[in-house]
């Protein structure tokens, strides 16, 4: 009867053990967004890093054992004043990837599609986003204000 | 009696769900316009005038020409012509002077028929464009002796109209 005991607190024990763990989720933090400028005498170009632009900065924090993929989507144009000619218009994202700005992980061109890049067994390491955003128009931008999206994943 | 438990540790895999964020850029394009350059047009007389019509119009003369871009709503606004050089003993009591224009591309809605009057009239180009400009004499009562003669019109864009 003793042993039987013994046996049912050690499966106990160990059942608890083997129970799952907290779910370590990757985590995504915007630093900032980003600004769209245009460079004076050429309006058939929407971007950060023109005129008044600026980067948009995010950083992941990579969970243990991480493994995990990052993707950055393809942006798109989600806000523009009336008369916006959509048939003309290509908007980019271009980015880089790296870890304490001293390891780099992933350099981006500018491109209009999405893309991603693993993150290898990087466990507990902050990862830094630099973004740009750029939207070329060939029939140029009626006057007003400009929005683009691009979304960022981290995802196993 | 003694029981031998084996015991099997099992690696559960750790479930990472994904994470999504939005990343944003922001911007405004102003209302804005510059002339961004021109050529000068040539002044020669209108043979069928009997002498008394000096004119950059085709095939006398050659148009003037003024590169503009405009974003948002502006205003071009061109003046009525002037002077500004005339050969000797030139007459100019009777003369008038006029100006026409017409917009290429994107200003092609920007156009006006040979008036002495400024004028201005509502433009956006969003890309660069031209304008061609057009000016003439016409001294009915004393023509044009030999000589060279100049005439100036000014083409400016402003979110507000001028004239």
């Amino acid at each position: 009867m003793h042993a039987h005991g013994r046996v049912l607190r050690l499966l106990a024990s160990l059942a608890a053990a083997l129970a799952p763990l907290p779910a370590l989720a990757c985590t995504l933090s915007i630093t900032n967004n980003g600004a769209l400028g245009m460079a004076v005498g050429n309006n058939t170009q929407l971007g950060s890093q023109l005129g008044t632009g600026s980067a948009a900065t995010l950083t992941t924090i990579l969970p243990l054992l991480s493994g995990v993929t990052i993707d950055i989507g393809a942006p798109t144009l989600v806000q523009q004043p009336a008369g916006y000619s959509f048939g003309t218009s290509t908007p980019e994202v271009a980015y880089t990837a790296g870890v304490l700005n001293l390891v780099p992980i992933k350099t981006q061109p500018y491109t209009a599609s999405a893309s991603s890049f693993p993150t290898g067994l990087l466990g507990i390491v902050t990862v830094t986003i630099v973004m740009q955003n750029r939207v070329t128009n060939t029939a140029g931008f009626p006057a007003g204000h400009y929005r683009t999206r691009t979304v960022v994943t981290c995802h196993p | 009696m003694r029981v031998l438990v084996l015991s099997v540790l099992a690696i559960l895999p750790f479930a990472v769900p994904a994470v999504a964020e939005d990343v944003f850029f922001d911007g405004d394009v102003l209302t804005s316009c510059s002339i961004e350059g021109h050529t000068n047009g040539a002044l020669g007389i209108d043979l069928t005038s009997g002498g008394t019509i000096l004119t950059s119009s085709t095939p006398y003369g050659t148009a003037g020409t003024v590169t503009i871009r405009a974003t948002g709503s502006n205003f071009i606004n061109v003046s009525a012509p002037t002077r500004t050089a005339q050969a000797g003993g030139y007459n100019a009591a009777s003369e008038v002077l006029q100006v026409s224009y017409q917009g290429v591309g994107t200003l092609s809605g920007v156009t006006q028929a040979f008036t002495n009057v400024g004028t201005s009239k509502p433009a956006t180009t969003l890309l660069a464009a031209i304008l061609n400009v057009n000016n003439r004499i016409t001294n009915t009562a004393n023509g044009f002796p030999l000589g060279t003669y100049q005439t100036k019109t000014t083409v400016t864009c402003t979110p507000t109209a001028e004239f």
